[in-house]
């Protein structure tokens, strides 16, 4: 099965300049040597904490920022190789939902002309009437009504702009989309409405989703398979329903068990872990998180680990996996 | 020994559409050494609650319409502003949200302890240093003398919240409220933050109130939880009673609507509708538009506390004897 | 099958200027500033009608007279009626204080905002040549293009331009640096969208604000400044009644008949006034926060 997305040895590099003259004095590694598939129709997840590059992602493979390394094929196509106006037209396959509700929309548009706007600038091909009918089929699917189409984004809650953003991700019916902490700023309440509708529409639709956070526990729930990454590097790739399955990484079991389950008869072991994230400014040589690491030894601080396959569709970057008997 | 009682406080603040309440007939107490969780979503009423408890309510609009804060016997709410001065901070302190905006970006972190212990205690500049120094060692703050000389934007957020924890604690408190203290730390920090606290109330003897959104938080940190929904407490109780079996239609929402690592039922039940705002609060049980066991009489009538066994309390008709004959 | 009805009805209706004339009438000050301009603008383009006597004819046997039912204002030294003058005047300093305003706000938003969206060298660029422009005096500026082109109002109107430009440049650039980070920009550059659209459907409605408020500010400015240069002979020609020209020409007089200086004054106060007003009402009226029905 060939996937939708290929992503190869991917990079983005920031430089960090001082100065007048705006002279480079160093890199900030945002994305570091990232690779990886999805598949048409998936669910997959990539869980990280801040830092770890997992918005940065999302931009590249929206095309949003250019890489600096690097290789993303969409559907067969190298997004960074093809003309503008074939970028444009994939441009309607795949969209995003951001992370913030209420700045997604832009304040002075009512929800309808935000709507609106998205085939005008697409230049789609259909009747006022057409889209205008459209626009109501799409609120339908988000569970707004008629009347959000005459309201403003200050008019509505989190969870119904979320729901506007949504539909405005739909509109041009797309292939993909990569939800970017989609329900960060949202109440729990509102979250799980959100999260139930986007599962809804992906089962209608045969979604192929990207869902990033930094809730463990909800791209669990939600995805097939999580990546897990750390200071922009890909540091596990495994399957979902993770307390079933032992993880490989030191990190992704540290992640695991600073998860607090809201369960009062599973009191949480509480991970022994030091210190917090390095800065991006000073990545270190090996491997990236083995100053926190309890495994650590001589050959972690000199060389990176390199993602490696261990199992059939379970990768791991790490010299000295975890394994359990 | 009970540390803070609060009395069926209401609270309203005024705006420029009139006046609102966001806070009706709050009840709960917590005890010295006791860690009380006080969870809700937004509009929930929980940082007003909180302050309340400080005094802060007249320095944002608002007062205490009715009821009453007892701590130590004392009525909070009868204290002249001045007395308040010598409460915060040094019985009572409170630990905001955000760690970026509690900490002036222009003073040293160092300096702005030492601030808050001179505002209270008759002690040296010297000493005050060597005070802040030992308090932030004990928070896990490595070389603690070092970061006492650097200003907040040097630090990380983790640490950040380490040294307004620090300023919490440098005077001694009986009582310390945590308003959201890890929304904005990632989670392996937070754990860490987590941990600090309990160890910390542990070893001082301290009342902690945690008021958080975060029902994990609760479960793994707390003794007994507040559950709060606009404006109401809806239930209280031991968090092993209120988890493992909650009563009030809310809690049980709540709690199936938050995916869990590793549960066996993977199903998640959302709340149908939105958390309502303070201008437009349903009539009657301010939940009943969004429960899935409201009848006729739950709009007509708002409901009481109920005492329940286990020493819990619950705000909802259903436990109420007659509701056989109502439904 | 929705029907036409239904599908017509949820566009939204386009009488938002409706409603924004509507909300001027709530807010009092704004109401008197939209009255004085309006009442200015009225003046300057019937002056030719309403004035009860010619703005350049003079009648040397009442000069200096003081203000009568005969001749309202007064007479200048000229026994030309102030009153008629002062009609005329507003003529020019309508015509000063919006063309000078508007080419310079034109001139601003588009260096500004392309700054602001771009950054990089063409930021730093316009940044130094704004900042030099930010410290030129204009009053300067005007005297260097009289000393060139000679006295006149256009030196007046192009000194205001070629100065004014950088406040509004920087006003937007620092807004558009602002929203250009916002999410809906980004979504928007998501969805396909050019730079072009961005900047004008996007940008530039959420970042004019602040522009606006200094625009009618400025038009308080640029007639100040007309008035000045007239004053020191550099503005209108004579016979043209410039408030300013009048004002300097009545100095010598001021013990005389100080109605001379008094009543252009009044007038010149009156109009920034009103702008300046009109200016804060305009912002309020603009927040799409008060502009929607509840």
């Amino acid at each position: 099965m060939t996937p939708l997305v290929e992503i190869r040895h991917l990079s983005k590099f920031f430089p960090v300049t001082s100065g007048l003259m705006h002279r480079k004095t160093g890199e900030l590694k945002a994305v570091n040597d990232v690779s990886f598939d999805i598949f048409r129709g998936e669910s997959l997840g990539v869980v990280g904490e801040s830092g770890c590059g997992k918005s940065t992602l999302a931009r590249l493979i929206l095309n949003l920022i250019p890489p600096s390394n690097g290789k993303i094929t969409f559907d067969g196509q190298d997004i960074n190789r093809i003309g503008k106006s074939r970028l444009r037209h994939l441009r309607r396959k795949m969209q995003m939902v951001f992370q913030d509700p209420h700045s997604s929309l832009d304040p002075r548009n009512s929800i309808y002309r935000s709507l609106e706007e998205v085939f005008k600038i697409q230049k789609v091909p259909l009747s006022q009437q057409q889209i205008n009918a459209r626009i109501l089929e799409l609120l339908g699917m988000v569970g707004l009504k008629p009347e959000h189409c005459r309201s403003y984004p200050h008019q509505l809650s989190g969870g119904q702009k979320q729901r506007a953003v949504i539909a405005r991700a739909l509109a041009l019916m797309p292939e993909f989309i990569i939800l970017d902490e989609p329900t960060a700023a949202l109440d729990v309440s509102v979250q799980a409405q959100i999260i139930l509708l986007l599962q809804q529409l992906g089962d209608k639709f045969r979604m192929t989703y990207l869902f990033i956070s930094h809730d463990l526990a909800l791209v669990d729930y939600f995805c097939q398979r999580i990546i897990v990454m750390y200071l922009g590097r890909i540091v596990e790739i495994t399957q979902a329903n993770l307390s079933q399955r032992q993880p490989r990484h030191p990190y992704t079991k540290i992640l695991m068990e600073s998860v607090y389950i809201a369960d009062p008869l599973k009191k949480t072991r509480v991970p022994h872990i030091e210190g917090e994230v390095p800065s991006l400014f000073n990545i270190p040589k090996g491997c990236a998180f083995e100053n926190r690491c309890v495994y650590a030894k001589e050959i972690c601080r000199l060389e990176s680990p390199n993602l490696s396959e261990i199992q059939p569709g379970e990768f791991v970057a790490c010299h000295f996996p975890l394994t359990y008997a | 020994m009970t540390l803070l009682t609060v009395e069926n406080l209401n609270v309203s603040f005024k705006t420029r559409d009139g006046a609102v309440e966001p806070l009706s007939n709050i009840s709960f107490e917590i005890d010295a050494g006791e860690i009380l969780g006080l969870v809700g979503e937004t509009g929930s009423g929980k940082s007003v609650t909180a302050q309340a408890i400080m005094g802060l309510l007249p320095f944002l609009n608002g007062w205490a319409s009715a009821g009453r804060i007892l701590f130590n016997g004392q009525d909070l709410l009868a204290l002249c502003e001045t007395d308040y001065q010598r409460l915060r901070g040094n019985q009572i302190s409170l630990i905001s949200q955000n760690p970026m905006t509690s900490l002036d970006p222009v003073y040293k972190v160092g300096d702005q302890i030492v601030e808050g212990l001179k505002l209270h205690m008759a002690i040296t500049r010297t000493n005050a240093r060597k005070r802040a120094v030992d308090v932030m060692t004990s928070l896990g703050i490595p070389n603690a003398e070092k970061v006492f000389n650097q200003y907040p934007h040097q630090l990380s957020g983790g640490l950040k919240q380490r040294i307004v924890i620090a300023m919490g604690l440098c005077a001694d408190p009986r009582l310390l409220i945590a308003d959201e203290p890890t929304t904005a730390l990632d989670v392996t920090v937070q754990a860490q933050i987590i941990e600090l606290f309990k160890q910390t109330t542990q070893k001082h003897h301290i009342g902690l109130i945690m008021i958080t959104h975060d029902l994990g938080i609760i479960s793994h940190l707390c003794h007994r939880v507040v559950v709060m929904y606009a404006g109401n407490v809806v239930e209280t109780g031991r968090v092993e009673s209120v988890f493992t079996e909650p009563k009030h239609p809310y809690t049980r929402a709540l709690l199936s609507c938050i995916p869990k690592l590793g549960m066996a039922d993977r199903s998640l039940h959302a709340i149908p509708g939105n958390v309502p705002s303070v201008r437009t609060y349903p009539c009657g049980c301010r939940y009943h538009p969004r429960c899935a066991q409201a009848k006729p009489y739950c709009m007509e009538n708002i409901p009481e506390i109920i005492q329940l066994k286990n020493n819990t309390q619950v705000k909802c008709h259903q436990f109420t004897p007659q509701w056989g004959a109502v439904s | 099958m929705e029907n036409i009805q239904t599908q017509e009805s949820i566009r939204p209706p386009a009488n938002r200027w409706l409603r924004r004339v509507k909300k001027i009438k709530s807010n009092k000050a704004g109401l008197i500033g939209v009255i004085i301009i309006a009442g200015l603008i009225f003046i300057a383009l019937s002056a030719d009608f309403i004035s009860p006597y010619s703005y350049k004819e003079q009648n040397l046997s009442i000069m200096n007279s003081p203000p009568s039912k005969v001749h309202f204002m007064g007479t200048d030294e000229f026994g030309r009626d102030v009153f008629s003058r002062i009609l005329h005047g507003s003529r020019i300093s309508v015509y000063v204080g919006v063309v000078s305003v508007g080419l310079s706000v034109f001139i601003g938003v588009i260096l500004g905002a392309l700054a602001g969206y771009y950054g990089g060298w063409l930021d730093q660029c316009l940044s130094v040549v704004t900042d030099l422009t930010w410290s030129l005096p204009e009053i300067l500026v005007a005297l260097l293009l009289v000393a060139v082109v000679g006295a006149g109002i256009e030196c007046v109107i192009i000194a205001i331009a070629l100065t004014y430009w950088a406040q509004y440049a920087r006003l937007i650039r620092g807004q558009i640096l602002m929203l250009k980070n916002e999410i809906y920009v980004e979504a928007t550059r998501s969805l396909g969208a050019t730079d072009f659209t961005i900047l004008f459907k996007h940008l530039f409605p959420n970042a004019i604000a602040p522009v606006i408020v200094a625009a009618t500010i400025g038009i308080g400015q640029a007639i100040v400044l007309e008035a000045t240069l007239g004053f020191l002979g550099m503005g209108a020609q004579p016979p043209m009644p410039s408030w300013g020209a009048m004002m300097s020409n009545g100095t010598a007089y001021l013990f005389i008949s100080p109605w001379v200086i008094v009543f252009p004054g009044l007038a010149m106060m009156v109009t920034v006034f009103g702008f300046n007003l009109f200016g804060d009402a305009l912002v309020d009226i603009m927040d799409i926060r008060e502009d929607t029905l509840k």
